[in-house]
């Protein structure tokens, strides 16, 4: 970790630091934007959380910060400026309530395939919306990362009996708010077999 | 596991939305503003006449120079040229003399003016209005 930052780096130790902030994204970033995106379930609001934490990690260096693990630091700086978001006044007095985007991305016209699996992504994420936090969190790092469950208990900090519980008790609810659906039709509740 | 159980539909539909989610290439690192500022800037002076020909902002700097200059030198020329020399200095040495004493004279001297209507009369014929009428005389004779 970079010390003593607060100096004017000689241009070795500046390439030295960019090449470890550079390393830092391409091993974290991806953890930082799942957790963001598991708050608000807005994808570009979570690469823009991911992208303000990282920039602060590397104002944190050029202070003189010592940071001794810089992944939790990350985590706990993309939490708080996601319930940040929470606060802001365009998150209270937004132009459109959350529904009506409903996951639809486009307006133009969508191949029949293309417009069912909206659909269904649509009424997924408003099934995932209704899932409390810390499933979604365990959802997103299984699905999005392809997170084992001994990883996502590390980096939430639980045990990975608290992980197998939560994504059991997700994809049971997900499996009942979706047996209309052809393909999850009740067939006793699954999941229980999937461990990550 | 068969794969066309619930569970693995249901695998199969998290999977697919969590990583639709996902930008597709992954956006690079943020560039920290302290890389984004611009680099302070190096000068290397060339000293040398071609180096300063060469150099753009110098080459400006001695065009305008150089036209100021041009421009002071003119203004200057054409103030002391336009001046007329004679004035203060009637009895200048060396000066050739002009037939006209006003070129000589002073506003002051009554015996230049005298010369000077002394020349006038001699030099401007006298105006036609000025002489009397003279008769014609009739070619037909048939007017006495």
């Amino acid at each position: 970790m970079p010390q003593g930052a607060a100096n004017l780096p000689d241009p070795p130790q500046a390439s030295a630091r960019r090449a470890e902030f550079e390393s830092l994204y391409e091993h974290h970033s991806r953890e930082v934007w799942a957790l963001a995106y598991a708050r608000w379930m807005d994808p570009d609001l979570a690469l823009d959380v991911t992208q303000e934490a990282f920039l602060r990690l590397w104002k944190q260096w050029e202070s003189g910060e010592e940071i001794q693990n810089p992944r939790a630091w990350l985590l706990r700086v993309a939490r708080n400026l996601a319930e940040d978001y929470a606060k802001s006044a365009f998150r209270r007095n937004g132009t459109q309530p959350p529904e009506l985007l409903n996951g639809v991305r486009s307006s133009q016209p969508l191949p029949a395939e293309l417009l069912e699996k909206e659909e269904l992504f649509a009424q997924l994420r408003t099934i995932l919306d209704e899932l409390s936090q810390g499933d979604r969190d365990v959802l997103t790092l299984r699905y999005a990362l392809d997170y084992d469950a001994n990883r996502i208990a590390e980096l939430l900090g639980v045990n990975v009996t608290a992980v197998h519980m939560r994504l059991s008790r997700a994809r049971q609810r997900l499996a009942e708010r979706l047996a209309g659906h052809a393909d999850f039709a009740p067939n006793g509740h699954g999941g229980q077999g999937t461990q990550p | 596991m068969n794969s066309n159980t619930p569970s693995d539909a249901l695998d199969r539909l998290l999977s697919d939305y969590f990583k639709a989610q996902m930008k597709r290439p992954w956006p690079g690192a943020p560039r920290p503003t302290a890389q984004a500022a611009p680099a302070r800037r190096v000068e290397v002076r060339n000293t040398t006449a071609a180096g300063l020909l060469t150099n753009h902002p110098t080459r400006a700097r001695i065009t305008l120079a150089a036209s100021v200059a041009i421009l002071l030198g003119s203004c200057w020329y054409l103030s002391s040229e336009s001046q007329p020399a004679s004035r203060s200095a009637p009895d200048q040495p060396g000066r050739t003399s002009s037939p006209l004493p006003l070129e000589t004279g002073t506003a002051h001297g009554p015996e230049v003016l005298e010369k000077v209507k002394e020349i006038k009369a001699t030099q401007t014929k006298p105006d036609p209005a000025d002489v009397p009428m003279t008769p014609i005389a009739d070619p037909f004779g048939k007017h006495p």
